[in-house]
């Protein structure tokens, strides 16, 4: 509801346009997809390598979500999210990861409070979606 | 005996918006592809475990045959099984080298 009041204040600009997203995934291709998408419907992006390069952004910048990855060298989506929710209790967590049957790392990602799990391969129909639930819009 | 058969293209088509990332994305792997068989030669096998994990996400670029060999790299990796291993990443580049990107031309 709030955000249908602001798209009525600021008629030209889509709500969309009002967040940040901040994007940590060691895969290269996989932030420019993500970023691709997330440009495209009109929101800001910025992109992390690792879980200490995001946390760092997450300092200075103001992020109005997350999305991580769970499995990342230098240092792990699990620890990535209890960190954020410890700094930032009330910034919300998409967490997403590769295909993996028995949903280990997605789950493991829920129980340590991720707003939203995503498996990589739905992405690109799905993302927009979820993320607008992420913010409320 | 004639000469030898050029194996048939796989068309792939690119998925809709993301004409600018995907042809990139192919070349990433097909250099990939080909580190892979040196670094299982050097039993560089975190390395290959990244790359594999990695493969995984290729369902969304449109690719869901390179999830497929990621999981079963994985899969490989677990098991200790080098045999399959080798021949993944085999026919892996070899599938990757007959891909053809096909642009989806929307109304």
């Amino acid at each position: 509801m709030q955000c249908a009041l602001m798209a009525e204040v600021v008629e030209q600009r889509p709500v969309a346009l009002q967040s940040t997203i901040l994007v940590i995934d060691d895969d290269r291709h996989f932030r420019s997809l993500v970023r691709t998408l997330l440009v495209r419907a009109g929101y800001e992006v910025l992109e992390a390598e690792n879980g200490l390069e995001g946390l760092r952004l997450l300092e200075w910048a103001p992020i109005d979500l997350v999305i991580t990855d769970m499995l990342m060298p230098g240092q792990e989506g699990a620890e990535t999210i209890r960190r954020v929710r410890k700094l930032h209790p009330r910034l919300r967590i998409l967490a997403m990861s590769g295909v993996d049957a028995r949903h280990r790392y997605l789950r493991v990602a829920a129980y340590l409070g991720a707003f939203a799990t995503l498996e990589k391969a739905v992405i690109p129909r799905r993302l927009l979606s979820t993320v607008g639930s992420a913010l409320g819009c | 005996m004639g000469p030898p058969s050029t194996p048939s293209p796989i068309c792939v088509d690119i998925p809709v918006g993301l004409e600018e990332i995907v042809p990139d994305y192919l070349d990433s792997q097909r250099k990939m592809a080909g580190e892979l068989l040196q670094l299982l030669t050097a039993s560089k096998m975190d390395a290959i475990r990244r790359m594999a994990h990695n493969l995984k996400g290729g369902a969304a670029f449109g690719f869901p045959r390179l999830s497929e060999f990621g999981a079963g790299m994985e899969h490989s990796l677990r098991e200790s099984n080098l045999t399959a291993l080798t021949e993944q990443i085999k026919n892996l580049a070899e599938y990757l080298e007959r891909v053809e990107l096909r642009q989806i031309n929307t109304p």
